[in-house]
């Protein structure tokens, strides 16, 4: 009944314009920050000074003295829960006893003007009995008491498979080595912002700056104490996300919910710059300890991996970073003996959680700067090295879990080395003040949530046929600036095949949908592509045959393509829009809903084998950097990117996410550097926290891979992630192969390089 | 806060009479003072906008020094030939000061009266022995700009009164500015110096060096400079540099970092010069 | 409050204002031209660019009292009558844009830039538009579409 979704391809593959671009140029589209709300009040936030302690007392009698204060709030006025932790009920609403980090939230102000909110939240006077802060893993590790939660592990993973002690007893040469990398802030433009509206229900309408409105929903019902379906969600266009607004909109929204009920008025709450930079997440900083069997052919034989994550004061998703850091753990290479232990601790640090590529990228840096040293071990270079260990289709990951189809890896690699050119480059004639490197780095990223999610890995959309031949879809994902509303609208129009301008996509609401789970782990396209696909299966029967009625042909016959309504021979045809008409005349079905979960997958959590996930995106970036051997700057010239998408559903927006995720990951490893002084951010605006700017960014060469996934509506995989993953890796082996010196940490700061200069100029 | 904005230079004059000893700032460009404000650092009670007086806004030159109004833009700077042709130092300074949208407000005035001791246009002062023009009610008086800053935001400037304009000469054949910071635009220097010299039949005649970020005001590297052109060692050289600079910890760098550096590069300029 | 005439999108507008109020709160919160996005509010990401006396500058910094005179374009005035301005068309043709937060500010600084220099080359571009910075695209798109809009200007 439905056409085969594989071959004929109208509007997938085309790089159609970004269908929210006009707004965005032109400065009409209203961001939450730009919206106002009738009668809207403001709140600000009431936060931890110090860094870990108990409370002993809370004033607020000077606040509400101040001219303009109208309530503050704190863990007494929850109704419901007092608790927003994602997956461990380890995290309070408001903090009424411990404050674990500096911003721990202890209540809000209520005001009648924003800048008010702010100044009246720091007449709050909070005192405390401090404790011991603890900002390191290492500390961590090592106190015997004044544990920051029942004890200071946040959650810890496994992937034990074969036998390593054999195989490292057996093997010609064992590698080790210690990395570490360090947090990133994700500085979406936009800072957290949300307008909370009291509903007559009794419920609440949120308005937010948010990628997960059925998180926001959850935990909003959850503090509140009233129904889900009181609790509507809708995303407001969103300025960057990045996993900056995964889980923290729902601590932000469920303590302005609690204000708009108590005060039964519409309350607005924008962070200010240093507020949201202390009091959200970041990218977990790593410990990385890897130790590496080879043979002296260069075969990988066994690998045991220790991963340490600084989870800051509470878990959030910590658990899910540390779970596929350990399934990533030895990148898309083919090793049966394996031993990978990822533990993540509690700190005194503002929780750090969902970042882009999400523990992908601290993987990545340690498994693929492994491989150069390995591969230089054993004098074999990078390349040859990563090519022999490489997984082929039929091959097993490290969790034991075998790979059919859709394995683009090796293309991925080939494709990036011949582009760049490297292996017909003589050796860098590497004497002067400047000296060229280059470095590779891979991954296979899981697409989606994988076993560990995967209770909650399904999506949903509606489509609506109008009388006039327009369509309205709704899905339960969002548009942050990665493209979102373009594809969906490219798939509607191939899966109808309508065109792409009859299509109009709803704002993401919780009204509209059923939960779709979380917009993260690259699972937009496929999730939402699927979901789209089983909505035509629904509805496409009913179309066929009210065409067949109107055109009076047989139903088989009727074909819908390029936005034509034909018999397949020629005979007779309509418009889309004509063919509405008369469905809707005829009292047809004008809407349907479309669902997809992904596969079932098999995996066993005690020892970590079995299907981690159920479709992987391949990865490789090469890079080409200059090191000043005066001052240690990096300057990372060129990226050659390629990427195995399975297919591309708009290629231009595939280039888009590469060069973002690339200018990203030069962010992470060369200029952004984040430093706290006691739990308190120093680098706290952009003056000091060094987001890359134009002159920064290296040349893109984008590769793009087609190795259709079987389980990817029209063969699609996810790009978002793998766009940054291996860039921080590749630029670390192009800088450690410039100076003939072993880079193992991130930031790559120009200090850190010229100590390494002057330790080979010992050597 | 209160803010005053004069037409004038005597009503500026009667301004800053009357609020003598009160707690004013002179507003040039603004693009310092105000981001100040944003961060909730306290503003000053007055705020006397100088910006729109007439006559300081001009670049000129007469018997081989070039004049430049205190209120003149680093936008205009950047752009202009003269400077580009005799003040390289500063034309080099301008083009990596900030983004566009700075560059279109900051003065050079202001630039001064700030003294930071990462300013980045300040070594390229010190290198062409800038003079500032000083004006009060009681007169006007030329300082030296090593007499004019003190320390980091300090000035010699006495209250009541304001920089004017900047006089400057080249005395050096060449000379060269350079900039070290943490990316490559949008940064605030690490360390900064200018470097001038001149060659006689194929050899250093004359050479200074004034570098920035490295101590509480622009240092000028004489130590260096003589044992450099004393044709003694690079150690030696590298000795007398870091016997000239004080440098301090921050959130950019290390003393020790910055030492090593300003050497790193001092010691490969010399290097390159005849002799 | 203090009274202030200044000249904003081609229209003469006289406000009452305080004394340390900026223009970008101004502009968004007293004549709702929301268009302008208040990105770090500490002058250092150029998403609040709008030209004055047609030059880009920070409205973020820049006390509205200052402005008495001057004439002011923001993003609501680049659009003549529905029809976008070169490099908003090539902003929207390259895909130079993601989350669009940054985009108004990009564009300010852009148009001032295309009239002074005519022919551009990828490095003066990127020295223009450093002041702007972008977190989604890594510039590459908004760079070219610079380039292609200095071709659609000739």
């Amino acid at each position: 009944m439905v056409k085969n979704l594989l071959s004929t391809k109208t509007y997938i593959g085309q790089p159609l314009k970004r269908v929210d671009a006009r707004g965005k140029v032109t400065g009409e589209t209203q961001f939450l920050t730009d919206i106002s709300v009738d009668g809207m009040i403001y709140s600000a936030p009431v936060y931890s000074r110090i860094p870990f302690g108990s409370i002993t007392s809370i004033d607020s009698s000077e606040a509400q003295q101040s001219p303009g204060f109208i309530k503050f709030i704190s863990a007494k006025d929850i109704p419901g829960e007092n608790q927003v932790g994602v997956i461990t009920n380890d995290q309070p609403l408001f903090a009424d006893k411990t404050v674990r980090y500096i911003g721990d939230s202890i209540g809000l102000i209520v005001a009648d003007n924003p800048a008010r909110a702010f100044d009246i939240a720091k007449l709050i006077r909070i005192t405390y009995t401090e404790l011991d802060p603890i900002f390191t893993i290492e500390k961590s590790q090592s106190v015997t008491t004044g544990f920051i939660h029942e004890n200071n592990i946040s959650c810890q993973h496994k992937v034990i498979r074969g036998n390593v002690e054999d195989a490292f007893a057996n093997a010609d040469k064992i590698v080790e080595a210690e990395f570490t990398t360090a947090e990133q802030e994700h500085y979406y433009l936009e800072p957290q912002a949300c307008i909370v509206t009291p509903l007559e229900s009794g419920g609440v309408k949120i308005l937010g700056s948010l990628q997960c409105p059925f998180y926001v929903q959850k935990a909003v019902s959850k503090v509140l104490g009233i129904p889900f379906n009181k609790v509507i969600v809708e995303q407001a266009p969103t300025g960057g996300a990045f996993g900056g607004k995964e889980d923290v909109p729902s601590e932000i929204c469920a303590r302005v919910a609690l204000a708009a009920i108590i005060t039964k008025r519409p309350v607005k709450m924008v962070y200010g710059r240093e507020d949201d930079i202390q009091l959200t997440s970041k990218r977990h900083p790593f410990k990385l300890k890897y130790k590496v069997g080879v043979t002296d052919d260069g075969i990988i034989t066994a690998a045991e991996v220790r991963l340490e994550e600084n989870s800051g004061a509470y878990s959030t998703l910590s658990s899910v970073v540390s779970y596929r850091s350990a399934v990533q753990a030895m990148g898309p290479y083919v090793v049966p003996n394996v031993n990978i232990q990822s533990i993540s601790y509690y700190t005194n640090l503002p929780p750090n959680g969902a970042f882009r590529g999400f523990g992908s990228p601290q993987a990545a840096f340690g498994h693929e700067r492994m491989m150069d040293i390995v591969a230089e071990k054993i004098g074999m270079d990078s390349y040859s090295f990563r090519k022999l260990n490489i997984i082929k289709p039929n091959d097993q990951t490290i969790t034991g879990q075998r790979l059919t189809s859709s394995v683009g890896a090796m293309e991925t690699l080939k494709k990036s080395y011949n582009a760049s050119n490297w292996g017909n480059c003589p050796r860098p004639q590497n004497e002067g003040r400047i000296k060229t490197g280059y470095g590779i780095a891979l991954t296979h990223y899981g697409n989606c949530l994988g076993a560990a999610g995967w209770f909650m890995d399904g999506s949903a959309v509606k489509i609506t046929l109008h009388r006039d031949g327009s369509v309205t879809v709704s899905f339960g994902l969002v548009e942050m600036g990665q493209g979102a509303l373009t594809v969906v609208t490219q798939m509607t129009a191939e899966a109808f095949g309508i065109a792409p301008s009859r299509i109009q996509i709803n704002p993401t609401s919780t009204e509209y949908v059923a939960d779709s789970g979380p917009a993260v782990a690259s699972r937009n396209v496929i999730m939402t592509g699927q979901a789209i696909i089983n909505a035509t299966e629904n509805l496409l029967p009913e179309i066929k045959l009210a065409a067949s009625k109107f055109l009076d042909c047989p139903s088989q016959n009727i074909v819908i393509e390029n936005d034509k309504v034909t018999d397949n021979a020629g005979n007779t045809h309509c418009s889309f829009g004509d063919l509405t008409d008369y469905m809707y005349r005829s009292n047809y079905r004008m809407e349907t809903t479309g669902w997809w979960h992904v596969p079932e997958l098999n995996f066993n959590p005690d020892d970590g084998n079995g299907e981690a996930y159920f479709s992987y995106s391949f990865a490789t970036h090469l890079a080409k950097v200059k090191v000043d051997t005066l001052t240690g700057l990096v300057k990372v010239q060129k990226v050659w990117a390629a990427h195995d998408v399975g297919t591309a559903i708009n290629p231009a927006g595939i280039e888009g996410q590469v060069e973002g995720g690339i200018s990203q990951g030069i962010g992470w490893a060369v200029t952004e550097n984040l430093k706290y002084n006691n739990g308190l951010v120093q680098s706290q605006n952009l003056s000091t926290y060094l987001l890359p700017t134009a002159n920064d960014i290296s040349d893109v060469e984008v590769i793009i891979i087609e190795e259709p996934e079987p389980q990817g509506p029209w063969g699609a995989k996810g790009i978002g992630e793998p766009a940054i993953i291996p860039t921080g890796a590749a630029i670390a082996n192009a800088v450690s192969n410039a100076i003939g010196q072993q880079v193992n940490q991130l930031p790559i700061s120009p200090e850190y390089v010229l100590d390494l200069i002057n330790q080979s100029k010992e050597q | 806060m209160r803010y005053l904005r004069p037409k004038s230079i005597p009503e500026l004059q009667e301004i800053l009479m009357k609020e003598n000893g009160n707690d004013y700032s002179i507003l040039a460009g603004g693009t310092d003072l105000m981001p100040r404000y944003r961060t909730g650092l306290q503003l000053p009670e007055i705020a006397i906008d100088i910006k729109i007086l007439p006559g300081y806004c001009g670049i000129s030159e007469e018997n081989g020094s070039i004049e430049i109004g205190a209120l003149v833009t680093i936008e205009d700077i950047r752009k202009n030939h003269l400077i580009q042709k005799d003040l390289p130092c500063l034309s080099q300074a301008c083009h990596e000061f900030a983004g566009t949208q700075i560059r279109n407000r900051a003065t050079i005035g202001g630039n001064i009266c700030n003294a930071s001791p990462a300013g980045d246009l300040l070594p390229g002062l010190y290198l062409y022995s800038a003079e500032l023009q000083l004006i009060s009610a009681f007169g006007s008086r030329k300082l030296p700009i090593e007499d004019f800053i003190l320390g980091p935001g300090k000035t010699a400037l006495k209250p009541g009164e304001i920089l004017v304009s900047i006089h400057l000469k080249n005395q050096f054949d060449n000379s060269r500015f350079y900039k070290l910071g943490l990316r490559q635009s949008m940064a605030i220097s690490v360390i900064n110096y200018a470097m001038g010299w001149s060659v006689v039949e194929k050899s250093i005649s004359k050479l200074a060096i004034m570098a920035g970020s490295v101590a509480p005001t622009i240092v000028s590297l004489d130590g260096c400079c003589k044992s450099f052109l004393a044709m003694e060692n690079d150690e030696s050289i590298a000795e007398n540099i870091a016997k000239d600079i004080f440098p301090i910890d921050d959130i950019r760098a290390t003393a020790k970092y910055r030492q090593q550096v300003l050497k790193n590069l001092i010691l490969h300029d010399l290097r390159k010069f005849p002799g | 409050m203090i009274k202030v005439t200044l000249n904003i999108n081609d229209f003469d507008r006289t406000l009452l204002v305080e004394p340390d109020e900026n223009l970008l709160y101004t502009l968004r919160e007293r004549l709702l031209l929301t268009g302008t996005k208040k990105g770090c509010d500490q002058a250092s990401c150029g998403t609040c660019t709008v030209l004055m006396d047609k030059k880009p500058i920070l409205s973020c910094i820049t006390p509205t009292l200052r402005c008495e005179g001057k004439s002011i374009h923001t993003i609501e005035s680049v659009a003549k009558n529905g029809k976008l301005h070169p490099i908003q068309d090539q902003l929207v043709k390259h895909g130079g844009l993601q989350c669009g937060f940054c985009t108004p500010g990009f564009v300010m600084t852009s148009i001032e830039f295309l009239e002074e220099n005519k022919n551009p080359t990828e490095s003066e571009i990127k020295e223009a538009l450093s002041g702007n910075l972008c977190r989604c695209t890594g510039y590459k798109k908004i760079i070219e579409a610079v380039k292609a809009a200095s071709e659609d200007m000739k």
